[in-house]
């Protein structure tokens, strides 16, 4: 993640000048709202992150008083569903084959052209259209002038329009996701803001003129708010702290050693992890955590003018890089063409009049025969599938262009990579980068289990890509004069993890003669470490069946029926920090985000600071996601995946319609057993270094200082000079354990 | 256990065995579970049962117990409000279909107690009589979705995706079956048939029309159901029944497809094919007429009939259009115009051989009805293809400087194809369903 650290950005929002008292008003308002990720990339982040600048305790009491209400008043509902009928149908650009008129006006100019013609605003008739007409165009004077007209008082007009955001989270959060992450989105102006305010106001005052009544209805809200007992989550975090302590403090630093076989640099997801374990126990295997991008950010064009922004959310856009599919075998193409033609052909047919009733008459048969084969074999139905529509990831065989970058820019990227895995010495002939994605059918929040640190994509492709650099002879000149002299006979091979499975591909194009039979080998102990990772699994959720481990987590993840198949992060608990000798002999059972670091080679702390300003904060947007939907499903979760309805291609409601619903459905949380369920609790970060470098890095980071000190995630250290660990305490002073 | 008899229970078998055993997986570790087995079982079980009923009596109580299995599926999560409010909103629909088809069995009862089929056959058309076909005209277009009775179906999309499938494929298949099973006695009113073509044209316009302004995958295919309905109906009305039936079972079956995978629509490409070449337009109508040719000849029907069998050739020449159409759009290469002439003549000969097929199953008693072609039925036609021509030219919706009347249009038909308040969660919070 360092490499792209010069491209570090904060939240759009947050870099526009604050010219007025409206504008400072709106965007006052708009500061307790986190935003949320479509479904085209997930990215996990805590719910409750616009509330981290007060102490954990306060902001779940305050966020309880905002979000979690029982009921609302009976007018506010009204207003919900004309607000949310219009911003489905102002945002639709991909479900709906008659889009709404005037969406290029943008959604204020859009509203104030159709709700005079909307009957179902305008139950009192001509008086209100005539008001409606009369709205400035600009948003923020609209605003004003219904606060006015609402009789707001000035104290409280900012509480009020934070109210009015807060009435419908969903909604409100995926707007400021539109303004602070999608700023090439057509459809999100940077007004979209005070235009998403002004439309809700007005919807509110053709609906509820006496809508100031909500600060009463607030305030008393607040008084009858009870304060959330944290005991539970408490004790969780002591066991889960002893005991993990407990098991690192045994752990000793290795002798001497003769060179592994190969290393192996994986995410730092907990889905790793228990490969890595079984990996490691098959003989002289060495593998690295770090972040799944490896440090490349990159923007990913498809050959159909698809844009996917590969790079973790902190992150700005990176190089380009454009895919296009290749094909093993002539047929292989031409069904992938077929299927093509197919899914247009469908669409076209399906999507119009008269066509559909032409069209059921036609493909009945297959339809009825084509559900068989999905429900009894799953496999063998996603085989085909995957034929006819290949994934844009490996295994499919893809052709990446090189990104346009200098010597010096990939000497710097593979300097970052290796100084920050500390792998700087001793390495193996094979190395292998090993990124991660996951596979499940039906499933329409799919890209939530993909790798975060791509964006909710496959990581594959930039392994590949430092690959590339990596064997670079110019690049290893470079670095030999950065005293990282990488042998010769050393090659780099990129690989991906198939976390539902836990199948790994390795690219074994343009691997060398000489290391054939290296990869033969790794290939064989990667799918043993599978089997031991499949069986380990299936015995924490009591699974017995006939079939194998692999052939069940295959069969799963083929299923269209399935709703558990990948367990995603569900039970994430800590992030270390450290060497792996640390934690080798431990079963972590997949609960923690393991980033190398050797204190060794960071004489300053600096590339300590730089992991825990990136992997920290990734780790605790997780930690957080899954947090607030175990303790609050309906609040911020997205319920069950049996009743979701998948909205314009970007979200997801319950049933008929409902607020978009952010969050893990029911079936991430709760997956049958309590041993397979989400625990609530808090990340834990251990950290092995010097504690102050530790304290340096967290007192010099805003955002990691605020963490600690409103206690949203604790640390503890293990300082590799005293052998003793330490846990920071929220006024920054450590106190021995 | 006539041939309309293995129909149904062809179709209850295979959305039963695969939605089964979907459900069983899909809902492991639910509550629900239990609740969609026994009343998916039974609502499919029930549906075959009531196309074998051939008492009166028989027929009324499996419709009633056919419902209340429906009830059973949509009854999942009394805590979720707008799911509670869904099942007592079916629930009031499924009553008022109960008591139109009580009522009109009461009176033909009196007329022929026992056998459906005697009454059928031996009922003579007195004004008691056209007062029971109407109510069980009423049940049956309350039990379709057909346009104004059609706000249950979109209650149905508050449950669990596998009971969606089986709610509404067995309330809307009954509506079918119970049309399909008077079909002697409407041929002979004329003036009810009438009725049956004019609202079934209206309803598969307008929800046609909804389904394409939804903005959501459950919704859309909710009105496409509701559009299939209608469609049928209008079948039935032109009393071309075995039509009806067969496009039942193929409606069912793709619908379960449909509802099934809908969680993997995530991103719906629009159509490429708004406003196509005109030369592509014309090739394409002329396939379309060879492809109706095709289908006339293979499934008996004579080609350009001055009978209501002409809608048939009429929809193939509008099918097979639009699929030359999409054809050539798809298509690069030279050979494409062969190609989509070959694809769209095959696809009239196997909608023709499935038509062909359904009237060889179906018994005598409810085989093809078609009466003289007249100005309504035209009228009717035009209604319904001049959408489709409409279609082509959709994009100069995103054109910023329509006239005030088109976007009044679109506002009203927008609205009015909102589901019913009582049945949206404004709020995040009323889903407060904590467990799967």
């Amino acid at each position: 993640m360092t490499a792209a650290t010069p491209h570090k950005s904060t939240p759009l929002s947050s870099n526009r000048p604050q010219t007025n008292p409206i504008e400072a008003m709106v965007q006052d308002s708009w500061s307790k709202i986190a935003p949320a990720w479509p479904l085209q990339n997930l990215i996990l982040n805590s719910p409750l992150k616009g509330f981290e600048t007060k102490p954990f305790e306060t902001a779940l009491f305050e966020a309880c008083a905002f979000f979690e209400l029982k009921e609302l008043p009976p007018p506010l509902e009204s207003i919900n569903r004309q607000t949310i009928k219009y911003l489905t149908a102002f945002f639709d650009t991909t479900q709906t084959m008659l889009p709404l008129p005037m969406q290029a006006l943008g959604l204020w100019k859009a509203f104030l052209k159709l709700a005079p013609m909307d009957q179902s605003l305008l139950a009192s008739g001509a008086q209100r259209c005539a008001w409606l007409k009369t709205l400035p165009q600009d948003p923020k004077k609209a605003i004003l002038k219904i606060l006015a007209l609402l009789t707001v008082p000035a104290p409280h007009q900012e509480l009020f329009l934070r109210l009015m955001l807060t009435t419908l989270p969903g909604w409100t959060s995926h707007i400021q996701y539109r303004v602070d992450h999608a700023p090439e989105d057509k459809t999100s102006p940077p007004a979209l803001q005070s235009a998403y305010l002004a439309v809700r106001l007005a919807i509110t005052y053709l609906l509820w003129p006496k809508a100031g009544d909500l600060i009463t209805w607030h305030k008393t809200n607040l008084q009858k708010t009870p304060k959330k007992s944290l005991k539970t989550m408490v004790s969780n975090e002591n066991a889960y702290r002893d005991s993990l302590i407990q098991d690192i403090a045994r752990a000793d630093p290795p002798q001497q050693s003769s060179p592994p076989k190969a290393q192996l640099a994986f995410c730092i997801d907990v889905r790793s992890e228990p490969l890595r374990r079984h990996l490691e126990a098959l003989g002289s295997y060495e593998t690295f955590g770090c972040a799944g991008f490896f440090g490349i950010p990159l923007t990913i064009k498809h050959e159909d003018g698809q844009v996917d922004p590969s790079h973790p959310a902190l992150f700005k856009a990176g190089e380009t890089v454009h895919l296009r599919l290749m094909h093993e075998t002539y047929l292989d193409q031409n069904l992938a063409r077929l299927g093509q033609i197919c899914r247009h052909v469908y669409t076209s047919m399906s999507q119009t009049f008269m066509g559909p009733f032409f069209l059921s008459g036609l493909i009945a048969p297959l339809c009825g025969l084509w559900s068989l084969v999905r429900t009894v074999c799953p496999r063998g139905a996603h085989a085909l599938a995957i034929k006819m529509n290949p994934p844009r990831h490996p295994p499919q065989k893809i052709l990446l262009s090189k990104p346009s970058l200098s010597l010096a820019q990939k000497t710097h990227y593979a300097e970052k990579f290796f100084r920050i895995m500390g792998l700087t010495k001793k390495f193996a002939p094979l190395v292998v980068l090993c990124g991660h994605g996951s596979q499940s059918v039906n499933n329409p929040q799919k890209t939530s289990l993909d790798c975060g640190a791509c964006g909710g994509h496959h990581g594959g492709s930039h392994a590949r890509i430092l690959c590339d650099i990596l064997n670079d002879h110019a690049v290893r000149a470079q670095l030999a004069k950065q005293s990282i002299t990488i042998p010769a006979d050393t090659f780099f091979v990129a690989a991906e993890h198939n976390t539902a499975t836990d199948a790994v591909w390795i690219d074994t194009h343009h691997v060398p003669a000489s290391h054939h039979q290296a990869i033969k080998n790794l290939e064989k102990d990667l799918h043993t470490a599978q089997l031991h990772t499949a069986t380990e699994r299936q015995r924490r959720g009591k699974a017995n069946t006939g079939l194998s481990s692999i052939r069940r987590a295959q069969a799963k993840s083929a299923q269209w029926a399935d709703v558990h198949g990948d367990a995603g992060l569900v039970r994430n608990a800590s992030l270390i920090v450290g060497p792996r000798w640390l934690t080798q002999s431990i079963s972590l059972k997949g609960r923690a985000f393991l980033h190398s670091y050797d204190p060794t080679i960071d004489q300053d702390g600096a590339i300590l600071a730089t992991i825990l300003s990136s992997a920290m904060v990734v780790a605790q947007w997780i930690n957080g996601h899954y947090l607030f939907s175990s303790l609050s499903p309906s609040t911020y979760g997205s319920g069950s995946r049996s009743t979701q309805n998948v909205m314009a291609g970007f979200g997801v409601m319950q049933g008929v319609s409902s607020d978009l619903m952010t969050g893990l459905s029911l079936e991430s949380i709760h997956r049958g057993s309590k041993r397979e369920s989400h625990e609530t609790i808090r990340l834990l970060t251990m950290v092995y270094a010097p504690k102050e470098h530790v304290l340096k890095a967290i007192t010099h980071n805003d955002t990691l200082r605020t963490l600690i000190t409103h206690q949203w995630t604790h640390l503890i250290c293990m300082d590799p000079r005293l052998k003793r660990f330490y846990t920071l305490k929220a006024d920054l002073t450590w106190m021995p354990l | 256990m006539d041939g309309l008899f293995w129909m149904v229970l062809g179709l209850a078998s295979i959305i039963g065995l695969v939605t089964l055993l979907f459900g069983i997986q899909h809902l492991a570790g639910k509550a629900a579970r239990v609740r969609f087995v026994v009343g998916g079982a039974g609502a499919l079980a029930t549906l075959a049962l009531l196309s074998a009923a051939d008492s009166l009596l028989i027929f009324a109580l499996t419709w009633i117990a056919l419902n209340l299995c429906t009830y059973i599926l949509m009854n999942h999560a009394p805590r979720w409000r707008a799911a509670r409010t869904s099942a007592s909103l079916l629930g009031r629909y499924l009553a008022a279909s109960s008591l139109f088809l009580a009522v009109g069995f009461l009176i033909l009862n009196h007329v022929d107690d026992g056998s459906l089929k005697d009454v059928v056959q031996n009922a003579s058309l007195d004004p008691p009589v056209v007062v029971a076909l109407l109510c069980i005209f009423m049940a049956a277009g309350i039990q379709m979705a057909l346009w104004p009775a059609h706000r249950w179906l979109m209650a149905t999309l508050n449950a669990p995706t596998p009971s969606m499938v089986i709610m509404q494929i067995s309330i809307l298949g009954a509506g079918v079956i119970l049309l399909v099973r008077f079909a002697p006695l409407y041929v002979e009113a004329v003036y009810i048939l009438w009725c049956l073509f004019t609202v079934g044209v209206l309803t598969s316009t307008l929800a046609t029309l909804w389904s394409l302004i939804q903005n959501d995958v459950r919704c859309m295919l909710a009105y496409a159901a509701m559009a299939q309905m209608g469609f049928v109906t209008v079948l039935c009305g032109l009393g071309l029944f075995p039509a009806a039936m067969f496009h039942l079972c193929a409606f069912g079956l793709w619908q379960m497809y449909r509802l099934l995978s809908a969680n993997a629509s995530r991103r719906h490409a629009s159509s490429p094919d708004a406003l196509p070449k005109f030369g592509h337009i014309l090739s394409g109508l002329f396939f379309g007429g060879v492809a109706a040719y095709i289908f006339s000849s293979l499934a008996g029907y004579a080609w350009w009939a001055d009978d209501t069998t002409r809608f048939l050739s009429i929809v193939t020449i509008v099918g097979s259009t639009q699929l030359a159409i999409a054809v050539t759009n798809a298509l690069t290469f030279w050979g494409k115009f062969p190609l989509a002439w070959i694809i769209s003549a095959t696809s009239g000969a196997v909608y023709g051989l499935f038509l062909k097929l359904a009237t060889r199953v179906m018994p005598e008693l409810y085989s093809d009805y078609p009466s003289p072609l007249c100005l309504w039925h035209m009228l009717g036609v035009i209604v319904m293809l001049t959408p489709w021509l409409l279609m082509f030219f959709r994009r100069a919706l995103q054109n910023n400087a329509l006239p005030d009347w088109v976007l009044k249009a679109y506002v009203f038909m927008w609205n009015a194809g909102q589901p019913s308040a009582s049945v949206i969660t404004p709020h995040r919070n009323q889903y407060n369903l904590k467990n799967p």
